[in-house]
């Protein structure tokens, strides 16, 4: 079952073909990574299926509903989450603070329930602890609930941002380069956790630079160039393709490779 | 009441008033700074609910009891106009808009014979007192604590530090905005109210430029850690100039100066303990 | 009657363009609401009375010298205030609150010193007999207002248009992604900007002082609702909206005050930016692209 499906996708800044006619398709419990050499469009497609930005043309659904011109505060209601190329925590909130956040859509007590500490109010607040401490623990940083977001060393803030993802288990995760700065050993770390959030029922979507490290965890590729979309199937095709290779390399070395 | 407590609230009577009203204007800016906007209607919101109160009170001779909620209605009608489509946009489009509004109203109040043009409106009867006024301060800021501690106040908390972070999070940023402009223009207009109804005149030079200013210097002296920290700052500013009598031309400077100094050095004020921000 | 209200109209808007200009300038260029900008407006118009009323100069060498001194000043200000600021590059809304709160102390200083008064300029700097075009009555004073401020806004769309670091100037105002391509010194920018700002902000003060002779402290903030009003009509950071603009609001201000009532002029032009905010908020003739929150 496909969950997500881009379908013609284009977004046009200022003269300036971001994204040009995409059609993405994301199966369900899958791990599917979205890859391509710097300025090729993954972010934007990011942005475009989170719904910070507005697309000029072409169509996102999700589980077969549209969703291409929903707000982006109303995709964490849909089930989807997402993290950010560069880290952004609230870093004036403890760690818990931060992934009870992601769990804002959970809670529906409004403004009265608030102020009168209904037992609605109090069984929700104590729900979202709960699952967010349960969050904290699978990303391995429960020791650090209390502790201030901007005290957290920069690994430990792009686990702290995944926490906050996943705490509302939603139905597809958004990781734009969640190994950006890590060592081999982090990476790896990061590797298990993303597939733990798969087998726990998470359909994960991620933009990564590291060949090696999409290669052995994607189930499928989709290769963007130049806001195109250049390749997509199972890594081991990918990392065949010529068209790739001429993406990532250069015309040339492509084909040096190809004559050697 | 004992006597000298009677003593006391007689002699420094206006003070007691102004330290309790000054207060609730700290919240109104408060509120909007806690969700990352910068309003400067509150002096104007607060005139709004002054004039409507005075003329429900001496035009229809209504009751404190009606009057008092109806004084709302003006500030908040204000605020809908324009935050609604300000809040849409860059912050500055609502600090632009609000300090327009301040003005527009003080040459309306100075042309409109109906409401006293510049000589204001006098002989409004005393209908507040320390009652009225120090409940309300006291209800805000439990309600502002309980908000606090709760789903809605770290996402006002989210909203402050990455608008775009709390959006994928699920929160409606734009609702919440408006959400605490609207609230700010109902304390502001409270506030109004209270002050009309405890000074027995009320002019069209009180809610300008100046006393505009003058409020946020309360929220940002004291920070917006917790509720209780833009009281302390208006209170601070409030005695200060009480106890500075000779300078009374200079107070107006120690404001801005204090505006200056705070954003430059002191960006969390001088209460920078932020409160916990969750309830369980 | 009708097109002496026009002419008047569009000599005082042309000075409401002149003052909202260097507004807009500053604000698309450093990125920032400048509110000390409505003091320079004050200090023009009180450096220009001290010289013409204390040390006797005529007007037409008392302004250019109030209009450099208080781009002086402005330079000032900028590197008091916003320096450190852009060094940290803090969020918008702090240079605004920052200047905020300089300028209501500067206000209340200048008011402190001067006193609250209205004072007027020499009688014999505003010159005899007004002059008549057919139907139209020309004063003296509004002739230098048009002069002065043709010579400003020709000077600085020269400037704009013919010099490199004009043109850099207009790119960035027009884009504010270019800033950081342009490999252009910050702080020097600031203070070129500045310095431009602030003289066209003097200058305005000046003419204003001379065209309702009145000047006062807190003339500076009044003018403020006037130059928010023109960048919005305008859009924030668009030169030619920002000059359009102005005139515009000038004429509207006149005729307001001439058919309806003087008194509603400044809720007249607030209810245009209130129904421009509604309508079109990226300005009447935007370009400038308004984020998707």
């Amino acid at each position: 079952m496909t969950l997500l499906r881009t379908e013609a996708l284009s977004m046009h800044f200022a003269g300036l073909v971001a994204v040009d006619a995409v059609d993405l398709a994301v199966e369900a419990g899958s791990i599917h990574a979205l890859i391509g050499p710097n300025g090729a469009g993954k972010t934007t497609m990011f942005n475009l299926i989170s719904g910070l930005m507005l697309p000029t043309s072409g169509r996102i659904s999700l589980d077969g509903a549209d969703i291409t011109a929903l707000p982006a505060h109303a995709h964490a209601g849909m089930g989807m989450a997402r993290s950010f190329q560069n880290i952004r925590v609230f870093a004036s909130m403890t760690v818990l603070e931060n992934v009870l956040t992601g769990l804002h859509s959970a809670i529906t007590a409004g403004i009265a329930a608030t102020l009168l500490r209904l037992p609605m109010f109090r069984r929700q607040e104590q729900d979202a602890v709960t699952r967010a401490r349960a969050a904290l623990n699978l990303v391995g940083l429960a020791a650090r609930a209390d502790d201030r977001a901007a005290a957290l060393a920069y690994g430990d803030q792009r686990r702290l941002e995944i926490a906050r993802a996943i705490a509302g288990h939603p139905r597809l995760l958004l990781l734009d380069e969640p190994a950006a700065g890590m060592n081999p050993a982090e990476g790896a770390a990061l590797s298990d956790l993303i597939r733990r959030i798969r087998d726990a029922g998470t359909t994960v979507l991620l933009v990564e630079h590291d060949m090696g490290f999409v290669m052995r965890l994607a189930d499928r590729v989709t290769v963007l160039n130049f806001g195109r979309r250049i390749a997509d199937g199972p890594p081991a095709n990918i990392r065949r393709d010529p068209s790739v290779i001429t993406a990532y390399l250069g015309a040339k070395v492509a084909a040096k490779l190809n004559a050697a | 009441m004992p006597i000298w407590l009677d003593d006391f609230l007689w002699t420094y009577q206006n003070v007691v008033y102004a330290l309790g009203v000054n207060g609730l204007l700290g919240l109104s800016m408060y509120v909007v700074l806690s969700v990352g906007q910068l309003s400067l209607g509150q002096a104007a919101f607060m005139g709004l609910g002054a004039y409507s109160s005075a003329l429900l009170t001496l035009k229809l001779h209504l009751p404190f009891a009606i009057v008092l909620p109806a004084s709302t209605i003006a500030p908040v009608l204000f605020a809908l106009a324009i935050g609604t489509p300000t809040l849409r946009l860059s912050g500055v489009y609502l600090a632009i808009a609000t300090i327009g509004l301040g003005e527009v109203l003080r040459a309306a109040y100075l042309n409109i014979d109906y409401v006293g043009g510049a000589l204001g409106i006098s002989g409004i009867p005393e209908r507040a007192g320390v009652v009225s006024i120090y409940s309300l301060l006291i209800l805000a800021l439990l309600g502002f604590w309980l908000i606090g501690r709760s789903a809605i106040g770290r996402a006002m908390e989210a909203i402050r530090e990455d608008e775009v972070a709390a959006a994928t999070m699920g929160v409606n940023v734009a609702r919440y905005r408006l959400g605490a402009l609207l609230t700010s223009a109902v304390l502001a207009g409270l506030a109004g109210a209270l002050s009309a109804h405890v000074s027995s005149f009320i002019g069209p030079n009180e809610y300008g430029f100046e006393p505009a200013v003058t409020i946020l210097s309360y929220a940002l002296l004291g920070g917006i850690g917790s509720p209780f920290a833009p009281v302390i700052g208006a209170w601070i500013l409030t005695l200060l100039p009480e106890m500075l009598r000779g300078f009374a031309d200079l107070r107006l400077v120690f404001n801005g100066v204090i505006i200056v100094l705070a954003v430059l050095y002191l960006p969390n004020g001088i209460l920078p303990w932020t409160m916990r921000r969750r309830a369980a | 009657m009708l097109a002496q209200q026009l002419t008047n109209g569009v000599l005082l808007g042309s000075t409401y363009a002149l003052f909202a200009l260097g507004f807009t300038l500053m604000f698309g260029v450093l990125r920032v609401v400048n509110l000390t900008y409505g003091f320079y407006f004050s200090a023009g118009a009180f450096v220009a009375l001290f010289l013409t009323r204390n040390v006797g100069w005529p007007i037409w060498a008392a302004l250019p010298a109030a209009a450099v001194a208080v781009g002086a000043i402005a330079v000032v200000l900028d590197w008091l205030l916003l320096a450190r600021l852009r060094r940290i590059n803090a969020p918008e809304l702090s240079s605004l609150m920052v200047t905020l709160g300089a300028v209501l102390a500067l206000y209340a200083g200048m008011t402190a010193w001067l006193g609250p008064d209205i004072r007027r300029l020499p009688a014999e700097v505003l010159g005899g007999e007004a002059m008549i075009f057919g139907p139209l009555r020309i004063t003296n004073a509004q002739i230098l207002v048009l002069i002065a401020t043709g010579v400003m806004v020709t000077a600085l769309l020269a400037l704009m248009r013919l010099t490199p670091i004009g043109l850099a100037l207009r790119a960035m105002a027009e884009n504010p992604d270019a800033a950081g391509l342009m490999g252009i010194n910050t702080g020097r920018l600031a203070a070129l900007v500045s310095f431009i700002c602030g003289t066209l902000a003097g200058a305005g003060g000046v003419l204003i002082g001379l065209n309702f002779n009145a000047i006062q402290p807190y003339m500076g903030e009044a003018m403020m609702l006037r130059g928010f009003v023109v960048i919005i009509i305008g859009g924030l950071g668009d030169i030619r909206g920002a000059l359009i603009a102005g005139v515009l609001l000038g004429v509207i201000e006149v005729l307001t005050a001439g058919y309806v009532s003087s008194g509603l002029k400044e809720a007249v032009a607030f209810a245009i930016l209130v129904v421009v905010l509604w309508t079109r908020p990226s300005g009447l003739f935007g370009r400038t692209q308004i984020r998707r929150a």
